[in-house]
């Protein structure tokens, strides 16, 4: 085999864990379901949102054909296709080639650096089929089915469907090229993190809002088009490939077939020019980042002095382990802790964007009204829990700490200890997820300070079973053995569960508080009875947790 | 000092049988080598000894404690590294000690005695602000082995410990070591380095698929033959 159809396929190979999965079943003989019930579970959630979208792109074709403008949709669809694989590209790129932990074994193999981006590029390029599919697929079946195409349209739109990634990752792993040629951005690699996944964040919000504004009528939608005249054009002056792409497929004959050359014409331009540029440039800035820099700073006696003088007991020397861990690590504290900030956060400004509507103008009115409050105060109690509870801290907080197991096996520290130091960080993360809400509705929602304040304390005592559930899960089957940090968060079933468990107690808590308001009853007894169950449940959900703790940490092996 | 009573371990539901009904003691002011091929069953040994991995069978007391009865004091009389150290990548070296120092409830002025100490002898007084994953692999190794003494364990139990550190430390580390045990206290550890084993320890057991082959002085392993080498006993004893 040549040199590099040997690297292609080790990158391909370890790129979707295919010998890993081969011996995870063969040999250790682990269980089949897992891995298909998070996929069934990740195509159930996305659902949803390609039926939403492909009604708008029915309805839009619908608005197009009567504006005699039908390939509107394909010029939408190619366009933001390719801008949302430009934007994630760009950390997308940076990741695999600058920052991925096999380059220091790739560089000494005897491949040429074009080599060696080819075999990324390539994997990059398949898992952005991914985002690129359900975005594209919809509208090139809506328009080939509703304008009746031949089979030409549907050649032609397999080969655009497969260069689609390829012009605007090549655009964006030029200019991350160039980019680290100035800069040494592996220096910022941890805040390049945060930045990429706030960012996802805000697009999926920003994407949501979108949809939700978008006219509702094709009526609406026609009058759209037909303000904008020649909005295919309009587009075409700013993007021009999304024009080529929609020309390629909407025009028969010669025009269309020229329209389909010039796209894959100048996919392959950029992508000779990125090979040209990664022989020119890759290695030279790879190397230069490999460099480490540290402080160098010699610590002086008086400085040991201070900084070893703090003594702390060992539960809160682990909690504080964790706490340092739990932050410093951008993907834990994106799915840790940026979720239960930045959550209520998005909730509340979606809310507060459509303000002026006269529903929400009303609504904003019965909040100030004192015969409601107790309903507001339900409600908003049920939404701090609801955001508090949705955080992987404590249903991932044994699992992440991995192929660092055996320090916790071998310190001298009882399995009570250590998960009461995880229990100390899990509390820490919903009360951020308490307040932040707490604080919002007292700024935002203008509720009074101190029913908040009873509300927020009723959420911490509520916390506790909560979190002591989720951290049980994870006690009970850890997932240790993980490659990133990525894989020991997202792709472990404890969190998902996890967050399950505490719905589900948000559920039992808010039938109870439905069932006495119903009743008629005042609702500081409310409160009080929510608080006794809570209480309840989360002596009962500690015992379980301690007695769990105790068989598991010393059946434990690492 | 460390008695160890037939104890067992097998992997995957019995089929690999690492560790076969061994039996060994350790005795007080003792350096013991531990020697033996590649996948022998050294480190699943080392394993049980500090309460990484439980035996299938078998007894484990150290300093007369019960691993399995009283975890937690046969912990404290430990100090281990393991051979490849995975440590938390992203505290410093000062918030790692510091940790150590904290879970084994070193008091503040035996820590900053202690650290100061280490610090100076492995020279990472410049790196100990810096995050642990700036480390070298041997940085990584003194950093933990720092860790591991902090608490003055009365027995250290090495996993390789000289891979990856530099001729100076592994010197200093050597010099410790017999220090240590002329206080009175055990060392055990294991190697590739027959020549520090030769030159450092008390006793010697080699280990081959599981079972102790041979345990004793290097004299008593010679069998009264001075010439023969430590290197050529091995080859002996491993041999298919």
């Amino acid at each position: 085999m040549k040199p590099f159809n040997a690297y292609l396929k080790m990158q391909l190979n370890v790129n979707y864990g295919i010998s890993a999965l081969k011996y995870r079943f063969t040999r250790e003989k682990k269980k089949v379901w897992e891995p298909i019930l998070i996929g069934a579970a990740i195509l159930i959630s996305l659902l949803p949102l390609l039926v939403l979208y492909t009604a708008l792109m029915l309805a839009l074709f619908a608005a197009g054909t009567m504006a005699k403008q039908p390939e509107i949709i394909l010029t939408i669809a190619f366009m933001f296709s390719q801008i949302v694989i430009l934007i994630f590209g760009l950390f997308y790129v940076m990741g695999t080639f600058y920052f991925s932990k096999d380059l220091e074994n790739l560089v000494p193999l005897p491949l040429k650096p074009y080599e060696v981006i080819g075999g990324k590029f390539a994997v990059v390029m398949i898992n952005e089929y991914l985002t690129s599919m359900p975005i594209l697929l919809p509208p090139v079946i809506i328009f080939g089915v509703g304008t009746s195409q031949g089979l030409l349209y549907w050649l032609k739109s397999l080969v655009l469907l497969a260069a689609v990634p390829v012009l605007p990752l090549t655009v964006a792993a030029i200019l991350i090229m160039l980019l680290m040629r100035v800069v040494n951005l592996r220096r910022y690699k941890d805040l390049l993190a945060v930045v990429g996944g706030l960012l996802a964040l805000f697009a999926g919000v920003g994407i949501n809002m979108f949809v939700q504004n978008v006219p509702k009528s094709s009526e609406e939608i026609q009058s759209y088009i037909n303000a904008q005249s020649g909005f295919v054009s309009l587009i075409g002056n700013r993007f021009p490939p999304a024009v080529w792409a929609t020309k390629a497929l909407s025009e028969n004959g010669l025009p269309g077939f020229g329209h389909l050359v010039l796209f894959v014409a100048v996919c392959i331009l950029l992508f000779g020019l990125l090979m040209w540029l990664s022989n020119l440039v890759f290695y030279k800035a790879l190397l230069a980042g490999q460099e480490v820099s540290r402080k160098k700073k010699s610590l002086t006696s008086e400085q040991i002095d201070k900084q070893y003088k703090k003594v702390s007991n060992p539960v809160l020397a682990m909690a504080g382990r964790e706490w340092k861990l739990l932050v410093r690590t951008p993907i834990y504290l994106l799915n840790g802790l940026a979720g239960v900030v930045v959550g209520p956060i998005l909730l509340f400004t979606m809310f507060m964007v459509r303000g002026s509507d006269p529903e929400m103008v009303v609504l904003f009115n019965k909040l100030n009204d004192p015969s409601l409050m107790p309903y507001i105060l339900l409600g908003g109690l049920a939404l701090m829990l609801f955001t508090s509870g949705m955080n992987l801290v404590a249903s991932t907080s044994l699992s992440r700490e991995g192929q660092t197991i055996w320090i916790t096996k071998m310190i001298p520290v009882s399995a009570r200890q250590q998960v009461n130091s995880k229990l100390i960080v899990g509390l820490l993360a919903s009360a951020l997820g308490v307040i932040t809400t707490g604080v919002l509705m007292v700024v935002m929602l203008k509720l009074p300070l101190l029913w908040v304040l009873g509300a927020a304390v009723v959420g911490m005592i509520v916390s506790v079973p909560m979190v002591a559930l989720s951290l049980l899960l994870d006690v009970f089957h850890p997932k240790l053995v993980w490659n990133s940090e990525q894989e020991a968060i997202k792709q472990n079933m404890n969190g998902a569960l996890g967050m399950l468990l505490s719905i589900l107690i948000l559920i039992i808590l808010g039938a109870v508080a439905v069932i006495m308001l119903l009743a008629g009853l005042p609702i500081v007894l409310i409160l009080v009875a929510v608080s006794v169950i809570a209480v309840i449940l989360g002596i009962l959900s500690l015992l379980a947790l301690y007695s769990v703790a105790e068989k598991k940490y010393r059946e434990m092996e690492a | 000092m460390i008695n160890i009573q037939s104890i067992s371990k097998s992997y995957n539901k019995g089929s690999v049988k690492a560790v076969d009904n061994l039996d060994l003691k350790v005795n007080k002011g003792e350096i013991f080598g531990f020697l033996g091929p590649n996948g022998a069953g050294k480190t699943t040994t080392i394993k049980m000894i500090v309460g990484l991995l439980n035996p299938d069978e078998g007894i484990i007391q150290i300093d007369g404690t019960d691993i399995r009865l009283d975890p937690i004091g046969a912990k404290k009389k430990i100090g281990y590294v393991p051979d490849s150290p995975n440590l938390y990548e992203r505290l410093t070296g000062t918030e790692y000690l510091n940790f150590m120092a904290d879970v084994y409830q070193v008091p503040a002025d035996l820590r900053k005695q202690r650290i100061e100490y280490y610090l100076d002898m492995f020279e990472l007084k410049d790196a100990a602000s810096d995050l642990i994953k700036s480390y070298s692999h041997g940085m990584k190794q003194k950093i933990a082995l720092t860790g591991a003494l902090i608490h003055d364990p009365a027995v250290w139990i090495l996993d390789e410990p000289m891979v990856g550190l530099d001729p100076k430390s592994a010197h200093l580390l050597k010099t410790q070591m017999r220090e240590h045990c002329d206080k009175g206290n055990t060392v055990f550890f294991s190697t590739h380095i027959l020549e520090v084993a030769e030159k450092l320890c008390d006793r010697i057991g080699i280990i081959n698929k599981g079972k102790l082959v041979a345990i004793g002085t290097l004299d008593e392993l010679r069998h009264g033959d001075n010439k023969d080498s430590l290197e050529n006993i091995f080859l002996e004893l491993t041999e298919e």
